[in-house]
């Protein structure tokens, strides 16, 4: 029967397989909130720029999506929550940098904002459960595995 | 004292080793330096302004000052108290660059607004664009900064900077020095005496009073290690707040340089950090002595 320990690192492992994913989805996270920033403070924003980056941060959502679709990670549903909260985010700064007459930025300016804080705090949560998995790996290691070698397996 | 005139105190806030080569640009293979992570209060009569914010030693700002070895941390609650500031108290802060170390901790200050330079924060986009061996441009930067900006902006609490700006407060300027520490660095002068007394607070354009003034006082510049953009761009920079204070170095103040309590009245802090107290309003109280 394989122990709790050997089952605590394989799901270790799968923890640090999904590292690429919640690295890009961060990534993301902080491109949106700079074309954020840049759009709804900007004086006179380079909106050439600010469309292409746009389209890179597009391109990257899907990669992500893709990414956490085929993930074994404990933490894929919030990063399924981040990665439409992120798709959202851009579809509204989408509208801001191809404006219609119809448009209202005011409100997608709003609508990207808050999209950005959920994509953000959906992130955050991962983290902290990340966190204190680590956390707790380190506790392991610094006492109950010295333990486990002096009984001289792992059953 | 006259709304003008403010009162300038470098609180250091935390400590660190950090290679010579980092700070002075020529000196390789020199070893390491105590390195003091300090933020700056300016105290008049109408506001409390303060040049940068520090870190949070929490969630990825502790995990940054861990990786450059950063430690004992102070919050500002307890930092700003040796000059009786309470971060509620702090109206306007300027960022120089958006560093972790810099810009890592405005969530304690709810009061106050926020000035970057715009082409810090298109800088750090541009960055992100780039493919993944050009990270070290990010190097120093925390990833969760830029979504505190952007919730700043939500608030209507971050204004962009364009380049110079005279009065961007009452008597303080700000001087944009693109491309050399940072991509949107930028330096202040607080414009004391109606510009007779004038004081530049130097962020990270100079992290010791040798990028100034020269090794053994030589009168040439030497740049930062520590820099994304051009070591001509940093020159040029230096040369700018030389100007700027009439080429009296004295004047020119760089928080990074653990000499700096050496050079004006200063003080331990009840933590053991330093307090040193560059110039003080007229009425103002010492909180050195």
């Amino acid at each position: 029967m394989r122990s709790e320990v050997i089952d605590f690192l394989v799901d270790e492992r799968a923890v640090y397989e999904h590292a690429a994913e919640f690295e890009l989805a961060n990534q993301i996270l902080q491109a949106a909130s700079a074309i954020y920033v840049i759009l709804s403070i900007s004086r006179s924003p380079q909106m050439a720029e600010v469309s292409s980056a746009v389209d890179r941060v597009h391109d990257r959502i899907s990669e992500l999506r893709d990414a956490v679709g085929g993930s074994r990670s404990p933490y894929r549903a919030d990063l399924r929550r981040a990665t439409i909260s992120l798709d959202r985010a851009v579809e509204a700064l989408r509208r801001i940098v191809a404006p219609s007459t119809t448009l209202d930025v005011s409100r997608c300016v709003r609508a990207a904002g808050e999209c950005v804080a959920s994509a953000a705090s959906f992130l955050d949560r991962t983290r902290n459960a990340w966190g204190g998995r680590n956390r707790f790996m380190s506790n392991c290691c610094a006492t109950d595995i010295p333990q486990v070698a002096n009984r001289g397996s792992i059953e | 004292m006259t709304d003008t005139d403010y009162s300038i105190w470098v609180l250091e806030y935390a400590h660190g080793e950090s290679p010579v080569s980092g700070v002075l640009y020529t000196e390789h293979n020199r070893g390491t330096v105590n390195m003091p992570y300090a933020y700056v209060v300016l105290k008049s009569t109408e506001r409390v302004v303060m040049i940068d914010v520090g870190y949070n030693y929490s969630k990825h700002g502790k995990t940054m000052a861990d990786r450059f070895g950063v430690i004992d941390w102070q919050p500002p609650s307890v930092v700003l108290a040796e000059v009786g500031v309470m971060p509620d108290e702090v109206t306007d802060v300027i960022v120089t660059h958006a560093h972790f170390d810099h810009f890592g901790n405005s969530e304690d200050f709810p009061r106050a607004t926020f000035y970057l330079q715009e082409r810090e924060i298109t800088g750090w986009l541009w960055a992100l664009t780039l493919p993944k061996q050009f990270m070290m441009l990010q190097s120093a930067l925390n990833p969760d900064d830029v979504v505190t900006a952007a919730r700043l902006a939500t608030e209507g609490r971050l204004r962009f900077v364009d380049g110079d700006v005279d009065d961007l407060l009452p008597g303080i300027d700000v001087h944009a020095a693109f491309d050399t520490h940072t991509f949107g660095s930028q330096f202040v002068t607080v414009k004391n005496l109606g510009g007779s007394d004038p004081w530049i607070l130097a962020g990270d354009l100079a992290y010791a009073f040798e990028n100034v003034t020269g090794i053994d006082d030589s009168g040439i510049y030497i740049p930062i290690g520590n820099a994304i953009g051009s070591q001509l761009k940093l020159l040029e920079a230096t040369e700018h707040m030389m100007q700027v204070v009439d080429r009296d170095a004295h004047r020119i103040i760089p928080i990074h340089d653990d000499r700096l309590p050496a050079h004006f009245p200063s003080r331990k802090g009840s933590t053991g950090l330093s307090v040193t107290e560059i110039t003080l309003a007229p009425n103002e109280v010492s909180q050195v002595r």
